[in-house]
C-alpha cells in the first residue's frame, strides 16, 4: 500500500504528468463539489427546529463544515510541506501554497459564522475563550503563510521559510481541535466523532455531513484549480528568465 | 426572530467563497493566456 503510494507520487511528480491528470479532474470535481453543495444546502434548509435553538441550528451547517475544513486545509498544508522540505517532492510547496488562501477563507468563515451563532446563543458575539483564541490565532498564522510567500522575491527561499512556518505552526491544530476538552470554554464540545456515537439526531447529523462532503469537495477543486495556476505561472517564470 | 443571524451567516460563508472561487478562475485564466501568449 505504502509503496504504491510512494509509485503514485513518484509518477506525478512531473509537473507535466500533474497538468494531464488535474486537466481529467477539474471538471468532475467541481461538479461534484457543485451537486453535493446544492443537495447539502437543500436538506440544511429542511430541517426540523431545534428543541433549544430552533431556527439558528441551521448555522451549524456552515459553521461546523468551515471549522472542519480550516483544521484539514492547514493539515493539508503542513503534509505537503513536509513532503516538499524532506522528500523534496517538488509539487509539495505548490500545493502548500495553492491551499493557502482556501484555508484561510474556510477559518474566516468559521470565526465570522461563529460570531453570529455565538449573539443569539451565548449573548455575545466574541469572549476570549480557547476554542475561539486558538481559532484566531489559525487564521493568523494562515495569514503569516501567505505574507511570506508574497513579502520574499526569490522563490526556493520563499517556499523554504513558508514550508518551515507551515511546520512550526502545527502545533496549534491540536490545541484548536482539543481546545474544548482541555480547558473549560463556552463553546461546546464535539457533537460528532468518530470514535464515540454522535450527540446529534439523525435529522441533523446526515445533512450536516453532506454538508461537510461537499466543504471537502470545494476544498479539493479550489486547490486543484489553483495548483494549476502555480505551475502555469512558475513556467512563465522559467520561459521569461530563459528569454532575458 | 432570528432570520437576520441566519441569512448573515449564510451570506457570510458563500459571499467569500463566491469571491474565492471568482478570484482563482481569473488568475488561472490570466497566467494560461499570459503564457500562450509568451510561445
Amino acid at each position: 500500500m505504502l509503496k504504491a503510494l510512494e509509485n503514485i507520487s513518484a509518477f506525478y511528480a512531473n509537473p507535466t504528468r500533474f497538468m494531464k491528470l488535474a486537466a481529467r479532474l477539474h471538471a468532475p470535481l467541481w461538479i461534484l463539489a457543485s451537486a453535493l453543495l446544492a443537495y447539502g444546502l437543500f436538506r440544511a434548509w429542511h430541517v426540523p427546529e431545534d428543541y433549544q435553538q430552533g431556527e439558528t441550528v441551521k448555522i451549524m451547517f456552515v459553521h461546523v463544515p468551515a471549522a472542519w475544513m480550516a483544521l484539514f486545509g492547514y493539515s493539508f498544508i503542513f503534509f505537503a510541506s513536509v513532503t516538499a522540505l524532506i522528500f523534496r517532492h517538488p509539487l509539495g510547496h505548490v500545493a502548500a501554497r495553492a491551499a493557502a488562501p482556501v484555508g484561510a477563507t474556510f477559518t474566516l468563515i468559521a470565526l465570522v459564522t461563529g460570531s453570529l451563532w455565538g449573539q443569539p446563543m451565548w449573548g455575545t458575539w466574541w469572549v476570549w475563550d480557547a476554542r475561539l483564541t486558538s481559532m484566531l490565532v489559525l487564521l493568523f498564522v494562515y495569514l503569516g503563510y501567505i505574507a511570506i510567500w508574497q513579502a520574499i522575491e526569490e522563490p526556493t527561499r520563499a517556499a523554504r521559510t513558508a514550508a518551515l512556518l507551515a511546520i512550526v505552526g502545527f502545533i496549534n491544530v491540536p490545541i484548536v481541535k482539543f481546545s474544548v476538552d482541555w480547558w473549560n470554554t463556552l463553546h461546546q464540545p464535539a457533537s460528532v466523532s468518530r470514535l464515540a456515537r454522535s450527540a446529534l439526531h439523525a435529522d441533523f447529523l446526515y445533512p450536516l455531513l453532506i454538508m461537510g462532503a461537499a466543504f471537502l469537495a470545494l476544498f479539493l477543486a479550489l486547490t486543484l484549480t489553483r495548483m494549476q495556476m502555480e505551475i502555469l505561472r512558475q513556467k512563465l517564470r522559467v520561459r521569461r528568465m530563459s528569454a532575458n | 426572530m432570528y432570520d437576520t443571524y441566519i441569512y448573515a451567516s449564510y451570506g457570510a460563508t458563500f459571499l467569500p467563497l463566491a469571491w474565492l472561487i471568482a478570484s482563482s478562475f481569473a488568475q488561472w485564466r490570466k497566467a494560461k493566456a499570459e503564457l500562450a501568449a509568451s510561445q
